[in-house]
């Protein structure tokens, strides 16, 4: 398979502070990545330099082959970011939010109109078309938040923690969407501090540390990392072995 | 591209109705209070009621002709003309509390005033000015003073009624504060973290202010068009000519958009934004005439030219009660340079801040 998405020597300080450390990943084309990390480890960081929201203080990204930063506008378009935060407007019905940033790629007429439908679909939202985002859910906000993301049909898609806070439902429905997308082509980075998802999700785990990449690996090779049995050991009990114990977010 | 963000920022921001009515009603409040509470002065201003202007006229029969066109002229501004035969001037001036005295005398004309009465000496001199002007020498006034008198009275400077003054002031005062205007497409953006994910698209930063600019510009004009409909129909304020009031108004309205960007721009907060606009517009509101009229304002002019209201409002009120006014050409171009300039600039604070994200 092929790297579609690789960083180089990818590093973030904030003043003194390195908050992404020399960060080398490799994504294949096809793959569900998981990146996994504590509070604070550099998640968020690491994705928003993906997208060029962040520059870089060091190192640089390519996307399918090329420099992103240098070609930022050819290769935005394959790109589907949902950030952690909901980026919904509340006085704005579930269509017209899918409808706003669907058409920031350039797509338009009829075509966007098939999309936000699709999309609304997608997430289970189709019946929740004409109303304001203000009077969903936070589940409901969440899906609206993905479908935002992908009516432009992205190659690579970068979930930032899309499941925070909300019920187990809203969260399976989500991952299984999240397994679809995949099977129909489209590449996966999704970051979680939720070692259940990844695991069970995800083709391949990164954990992150204090800005750094401490073990790279599926599930199972992770679990050797630690113990022999790998019957007898959670995801869970790797991460805390791997990162330690002490409290992040200080 | 921008088509569908621009037409969803207008429905955020029209569906922020508070802040679209607060537009409206504020300024119909502040023109009713205001129109009323100097309607007393304005009228002070115009001080015509009754005041007297002495006159001599040679015995030739061009001088006479002159009068009588004069004397139509003067009284549609208030002015009454008083014949005295004998006398000096300057005494009966001050003996008669007369407004001044004229002296005609075939081609000539002296004019005295009376210095303790500077408006209506100044009303006098102008009038008169006019008057001569039109008639170009005073023999040539005969038989068709009757159509020119109009425009001599037209002439005049603003004998502006205070409903019409702060109802066209105040409108154009609070479209200035537009920025209140876009406040719920502001908020909502902040709040729910809409600017960065606008950024992971193919919008360049003209094209993310142009998103701003074109709504806001749009619902400010409607808003200022509504107030103004509303003025005039419950105040009976009069607007001048149509075509260049609006012009005006729209290229107003689009400075002060552009300028209240431009400082959201900069500060990218809410409230600072509204703090140091309001500041900002109120000072200027201040030199241009928005709270007592410039006409007494004891500001030198190039201190009052400073502000962009007081071209503004200089025109707009010139239109209202002339027809036609000097200030056009400077309040297209002072709004315009100033759309322009802080345009660039916002845009370009934005560039600055997507390369800062360092
Ligand atoms: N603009 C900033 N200025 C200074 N420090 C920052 C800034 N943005 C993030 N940080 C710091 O960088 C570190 C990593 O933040 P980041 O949001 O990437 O973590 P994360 O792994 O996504 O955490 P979480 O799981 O809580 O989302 C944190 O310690 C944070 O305080
Ligand atoms: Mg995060």
């Amino acid at each position: 398979m092929a790297t579609i998405l690789k960083t180089n020597d990818l590093t973030k300080k904030y003043g003194s502070k390195v908050v992404v450390d020399n960060l080398n990943i490799e994504i294949e084309e096809g793959e569900i990545f998981g990146l996994l990390g504590p509070n604070g480890a550099g998640k968020s960081t690491t994705m928003n330099m993906i997208c060029d929201l962040v520059r870089p203080t060091l190192g640089n990204v390519e996307f399918l082959g090329k420099d992103f930063r240098k070609n930022r506008r050819e290769l935005i378009g394959y790109l589907g970011y949902i950030p952690q935060e909901l980026a919904i407007h509340g006085n704005l019905k579930a269509w017209e939010n899918v409808e706003l940033f669907t058409s920031l790629y350039g797509i338009k007429g009829a075509t966007l109109k098939e999309r936000i439908d699709e999309a609304l679909s997608y997430v289970g939202l189709s019946e929740k078309k004409n109303d304001y985002a203000r009077t969903f859910s936070g589940g409901m906000k969440r899906r609206l938040n993905i479908a935002c993301a992908i009516g432009h049909h992205p190659k690579m898609l970068i979930f930032d923690e899309p499941t925070v806070g909300i019920d187990p439902q809203s969260r399976n429905f989500i991952l299984e969407r999240i397994k679809e997308s995949n099977k129909n082509g489209a590449t996966v980075i999704y970051t979680s501090h939720y070692m259940e998802e990844v695991e069970a999700i995800c083709t391949r785990i990164a954990i992150m540390d204090n800005g750094k990449i401490i073990a790279t690996g599926t599930s199972e090779e992770l679990k050797k990392m630690v113990v022999e049995d790998t019957s007898s050991i959670t995801l869970e009990e790797v991460f805390l072995t791997l990162t330690g114990k002490k409290l992040r977010d200080y | 591209m921008i088509r569908y963000l621009v037409k969803n920022n207008l429905k955020i921001m029209g569906r922020s109705m508070t802040n679209i009515l607060l537009f409206v009603i504020a300024p119909l409040t502040v023109i009713a209070v205001l129109s009323s509470a100097f309607s007393a002065l304005m009228e002070s201003y115009q001080g015509v009621d009754g005041f007297r202007v002495g006159y001599r006229a040679a015995e030739s029969g061009m001088s006479q002709a002159v009068v009588s066109g004069l004397k139509t002229v003067t009284s549609a501004q208030n002015i009454t003309l008083v014949e005295y035969d004998e006398g000096d001037p300057k005494q009966l001036v001050r003996d008669d509390d007369l407004g001044g005295f004229v002296v005609l005398d075939g081609d000539n004309y002296t004019v005295y005033v009376n210095e303790d009465k500077g408006t209506e000496a100044q009303m006098l001199t102008y009038t008169l000015h006019a008057f001569f002007e039109n008639m170009g020498t005073p023999s040539g006034a005969t038989a068709e003073s009757g159509e020119r008198i109009q425009t001599v009275t037209t002439d005049y400077m603003p004998a502006i009624d205070s409903t019409d003054y702060y109802g066209i002031i105040e409108i154009n005062y609070f479209g200035w504060c537009a920025v209140i205007c876009s406040a719920g497409l502001f908020i909502s953006e902040k709040k729910y973290k809409i600017g960065k994910k606008l950024r992971v698209t193919r919008l360049n930063e003209l094209q993310l202010y142009l998103a701003k600019f074109l709504p806001s510009v749009l619902v400010v004009c409607c808003g200022v068009g509504l107030a103004a409909v509303f003025c005039t129909l419950i105040f009976g304020v009069h607007f001048g000519n149509l075509l260049w009031t609006s012009l005006i108004v729209i290229m107003s309205v689009m400075a002060a958009v552009a300028f209240g960007l431009m400082i959201y721009a900069f500060f990218d907060s809410m409230i600072i934004t509204v703090i140091l606009v309001f500041a900002i517009v109120w000072i200027w509101g201040f030199l241009g005439g928005s709270f007592e009229t410039y006409m007494y304002s004891g500001f030198s002019q190039s201190v009052q030219e400073f502000s962009p209201l007081y071209h503004i409002n200089r025109c707009l009120v010139e239109l209202s009660c002339m027809g036609k006014s000097d200030y056009i050409g400077s309040a297209l171009i002072y709004s315009g340079s100033m759309c322009v300039g802080c345009s660039a600039s916002a845009v370009l604070a934005g560039v600055l801040r997507r390369r800062g994200r360092a």
